[in-house]
């Protein structure tokens, strides 16, 4: 039996339409920086993708960066603004993905940076006040701010807070690796300078992701060489998974017609939890919320011993990112957000797709209130 | 390097390719570029005694737009006067040949060996 | 590789290679039902992709006599370059800024050191020999107190010429400086054992050797341990060293084409040094003033790099456009300058310019060889009919002697 997958946010299914896009791709295998026939077909593919990436996001081809993926975009998007800023502070929050958080512990560490992290309000949201006191104070090279959370999927106003960067005229970076794909996202609306975005989190392939820039931001490449990308980064492009990305970018606009559906199931899963028990809190329940996440606090119920035990009856979820989810710690994002380090240790992270269906949220509600009363006797 | 048209007709079948005699004083010889640039034109002219240019050959080292605008330059001069040949402008062989932006240094390098050939035939006279 | 009759012949594998349809079913079911996230170690979709890659690590390792621990995958050889270099550099900036190159180096790794001259590193570019390869006394003497990295690239990706690495790291280790090599050009292709060349970091390419593109690999030695700063950081991946949810599948493609290259090395080097040879012989048995460029023993056997003296090499290339070979690298092959490796060969001005370099594979026949070698002969014939060079060369002028204006 296959099991029933709700780990969304770490990676999702390839859709079967961009399995065959790049089945019929493996012919084409010619270097895009080749000006040979190879070359040029290779060329004229990674160009259409790029395109789809462009008008996903309501940009010009020539602002979409491919990149290794989310963590790669997110590094270069910090480094390169740091770098190439005169400016020591970089202002973030506390609840960022960990390419971000580490990017900057390195920038402090190595390049003598200064990290700033903002006041969240009791929403989780960046309190926008006490980011234009920072931004009155100055001497910041850039400030990032995810856009949707991978573990809780809170929204942050990030419209508003491009607004408020761009009043102070420091760049903004927004990591929008959950949103981009699932929901409308238009960079130019938005008003961030930089945004980044991975293409397997939206049924494309893994090893490709995009780095959108405004062109006019100043950025260090992080990988050099060969002058790939205008010069932004170095490297033979992955042109399989590019023409991925370019069919899942095609299929993301069915997935964003079903997203109803999907918030149905999260609603009446997460509707269901409660009943299990009132002690279980919701994680960002009043806060903006990305529709198909769903992150719930189970008070004595250890994540890992969580996840474990839905593992055995067949159902992937996790608690905490992917990324860190070999080790037993508590959530970093949960702390942010006021939990105590016991309770941040109790998270569990319910992701859905296009893929599930409702037998799916019944299989794991009904798996949930099994482990849940045998634990709690 | 997306080459027109026009551009593969010359160089696929290019026009007047040859030498003439360089010591027939009714020879105009011009030798323009340096291989070190990647473009060499030698472009020759024969002037009958109405002093109209009856022939016109050349041999280019030099990319396909470099042999393109030589070969057409040839083609152009054949018939006009010394006075006609020299109002043969750069641009005029580059919106023919619609040669990219990155190659109108091969047209300039046409006018200039037309130049060179008409200098070089008047200085024998 | 499909053939078809109206497609240039393929020329070009040092820009990139076909994959292996053995690789591409190797790759498949992870793009299906075998999709999971590597990292996700607490359920059973993560448990599969992670055996895969810890599986392809082995694979890799054992091409070089490495143990699985020491690979670290990338997105390709330019970030693997980047992370060994500016990684070490970091990690070690105490310990001195100074590192050691060679002028013919990819242009990543070139690249990649003006980046650390801007930092305050200090580089040695390394001239070459005409052979192409670099003077062993020389690197020995441009050692000092404080070098941190020496980094010579395996085989280079325009000329194909292979530079003497056991040496290398022979020098390397007993003057206590760490050796860095791109690879990029050579796994898979020739024998290489860090242990017996005393190699401490090594770069991989997957789409070099008939892997998709956008996977490579870094070699990073355990004992005596080597440690770099990351390039990019976030959950923690590959020990820390390279963060970001590892591509399963095109990890299980290159781990796959290193198994692949394992069993069939020899014979396949074999065949083609047999083609090239073929290949060679033709065209200097019809053509005059043709110069190899690069050392011929010490060469990948799928590369020749040759200039042919008073055609021009866009006029070239535009000759032999059935054929898809490429004029300096593939990276630079879209602007007009000529190749900065030929020039550091000591080749002049006029004969980098007429380079073809011609890299066959796996898939190269005969047929495709004779073919080309005719395509070639007649382009060459043609132009230098057409060449004003050529014609004072046949009356006895020394076309150096002339004095050119130039534009």
């Amino acid at each position: 039996m296959q099991p029933v997958y709700l780990d969304n946010n770490a990676t999702t299914v390839l859709k079967p339409e961009v399995i065959e896009a790049m089945s019929q791709a493996l012919n084409m295998f010619g270097n895009p920086s080749s000006t040979h026939h190879y070359g040029r077909v290779a060329r004229q593919a990674m160009d259409e993708a790029r395109r789809a990436v462009a008008d996903l996001v309501g940009v010009r081809s020539e602002q979409v960066v491919f990149t290794a993926g989310g963590t790669e975009a997110n590094n270069m998007a910090i480094y390169g603004a740091f770098m190439a800023s005169e400016a020591r502070k970089i202002v973030l929050t506390a609840t960022e993905h960990s390419s971000v958080l580490k990017q900057v512990a390195s920038l402090v560490a190595s390049q003598g940076a200064e990290a700033d992290f903002l006041k969240l309000n009791e929403l989780g949201l960046v309190d926008l006040q006490a980011l234009e006191n920072t931004l009155k104070e100055g001497d910041i090279a850039v400030v990032t701010v995810m856009y949707a959370n991978n573990e809780t999927g809170i929204i942050q106003p990030i419209a508003d807070i491009a607004a408020l960067c761009k009043k102070y005229a420091v760049p903004f970076h927004t990591d929008a690796v959950q949103v981009v794909g699932k929901q409308a996202v238009n960079f130019a609306e938005l008003g961030c300078n930089t945004l980044s975005l991975s293409c397997h989190k939206f049924a494309g392939p893994k090893g490709v992701g995009a780095l959108i820039v405004d062109g006019k931001t100043a950025l260090e490449p992080l990988v050099i060489g060969g002058g790939q990308e205008r010069g932004r980064r170095g490297g033979t492009e992955n042109t399989l998974g590019i023409v991925g990305a370019g069919e899942a970018i095609k299929q993301a606009q069915a997935m964003q017609k079903d997203m109803p559906r999907v918030q149905a199931l999260r609603d009446k899963t997460e509707q269901a939890l409660k009943n299990v028990s009132n002690e279980i809190i919701i994680v960002g329940e009043n806060s903006p919320r990305m529709p198909h996440c769903l992150s719930v606090i189970t008070p004595g119920l250890e994540g890992e011993l969580a996840v474990m035990s839905m593992d055995m009856k067949g159902i992937c979820v996790s608690h905490g990112s992917a990324c860190s989810s070999g080790k037993i710690e508590p959530s970093h994002v949960l702390k942010a957000l006021g939990y105590s380090d016991d309770l941040a240790k109790c998270g569990l992270r319910i992701a859905f797709s296009w893929q599930n269906t409702d037998e799916d949220a019944d299989k794991f509600i009904e798996a949930f209130s099994e482990i849940y009363k045998r634990i709690k006797g | 390097m997306a080459y027109s048209d026009k551009v593969i007709d010359h160089y696929e079948n290019p026009r007047n390719v040859g030498s003439m005699d360089k010591a027939d004083t009714h020879v105009g010889t011009g030798l323009v570029g340096a291989p070190a640039c990647g473009d060499v034109m030698k472009l020759q002219i024969k002037v009958n005694d109405e002093g109209i240019i009856e022939d016109a050959k050349f041999k280019t080292f030099g990319c396909g737009s470099a042999i393109a605008s030589s070969s057409l330059a040839t083609e152009m001069l054949k018939g006009r006067t010394l006075e006609e040949a020299t109002e043969i402008k750069n641009m005029d062989i580059a919106t023919e040949l619609e040669l990219p932006p990155v190659k109108i240094h091969c047209s300039v390098l046409a006018e200039d060996a037309i130049k060179a050939a008409i200098e070089d035939y008047k200085s024998k006279s | 590789m499909q053939k078809r009759a109206d497609m240039p012949i393929y020329l070009d594998y040092m820009a990139t290679t076909p994959c292996d349809p053995r690789v591409v079913d190797e790759m498949l079911p992870y793009f299906t039902e075998k999709s999971g996230n590597a990292a996700s170690r607490s359920h059973a979709y993560g448990w599969e992709s992670e055996e895969a890659v810890e599986k392809a690590r082995g694979q890799i390792a054992s091409l070089i006599g490495a143990s699985a621990k020491e690979i670290v995958f990338t997105s390709g050889a330019t970030e693997s370059n980047n992370l060994a270099i500016k990684g070490l550099a970091s990690f070690e900036k105490e310990k001195g800024k100074h590192i050691i190159t060679v002028q013919t180096e990819h242009k990543c790794v070139l690249d990649t050191c003006r980046h650390l001259e801007d930092e305050g590193y200090d580089i040695t570019y390394l001239p070459v020999q005409d052979s192409g390869l670099i003077d062993l006394q020389l690197l020995k003497d441009s050692i000092r107190e404080d070098t941190i990295l020496v980094s010579v690239m395996t085989a280079n990706n325009e000329i194909g010429v292979v530079q003497p690495i056991s040496e290398i790291g022979a020098i390397c280790r007993e003057k206590g400086v760490k050796f860095h090599t791109d690879a990029a050009q050579a796994f898979g292709k020739i024998a290489i054992d860090v242990n017996d060349m005393n190699i401490d970091m090594l770069s991989i390419s997957g789409h070099k050797i008939y892997a998709p593109k956008g996977i490579g690999a870094l070699y990073v030695r355990r004992k005596p341990r080597v440690r770099l700063k990351a390039l990019i950081h976030g959950g923690g991946h590959e020990r820390g060293m390279r963060s970001g949810t590892l591509p399963t599948a095109l990890i299980v493609g290159l781990g796959k084409a290193a198994e692949i290259a394992a069993s069939e090395m020899q014979e396949e080097q074999a065949r083609l040094l047999s083609l090239r040879t073929r290949m060679y012989d033709k065209l200097h048995a019809e053509l005059d003033e043709i110069y190899l460029n690069g050392d011929l023993e010490n060469r990948i056997s799928g590369n020749l790099n040759i200039s042919f003296a008073y055609v021009e090499g866009e006029s070239l290339m535009m000759a032999v456009r059935d054929l898809a070979v490429s004029s300096g690298s593939a990276c630079t092959s879209a602007s007009l300058e000529p190749s900065y490796v030929l020039r550091a060969l000591g080749v002049g001005e006029e004969l980098a310019h007429t380079s073809l370099r011609i890299s066959i594979g796996r898939f190269t026949t005969e047929e495709e060889v004779d073919s080309a070698c005719s395509t070639i002969i007649t382009a060459v014939n043609k132009l230098r009919e057409m060449s004003p060079l050529w014609e004072m060369a046949q009356e006895g002028i020394d076309i150096t002697k002339i004095e050119w204006a130039g534009h």
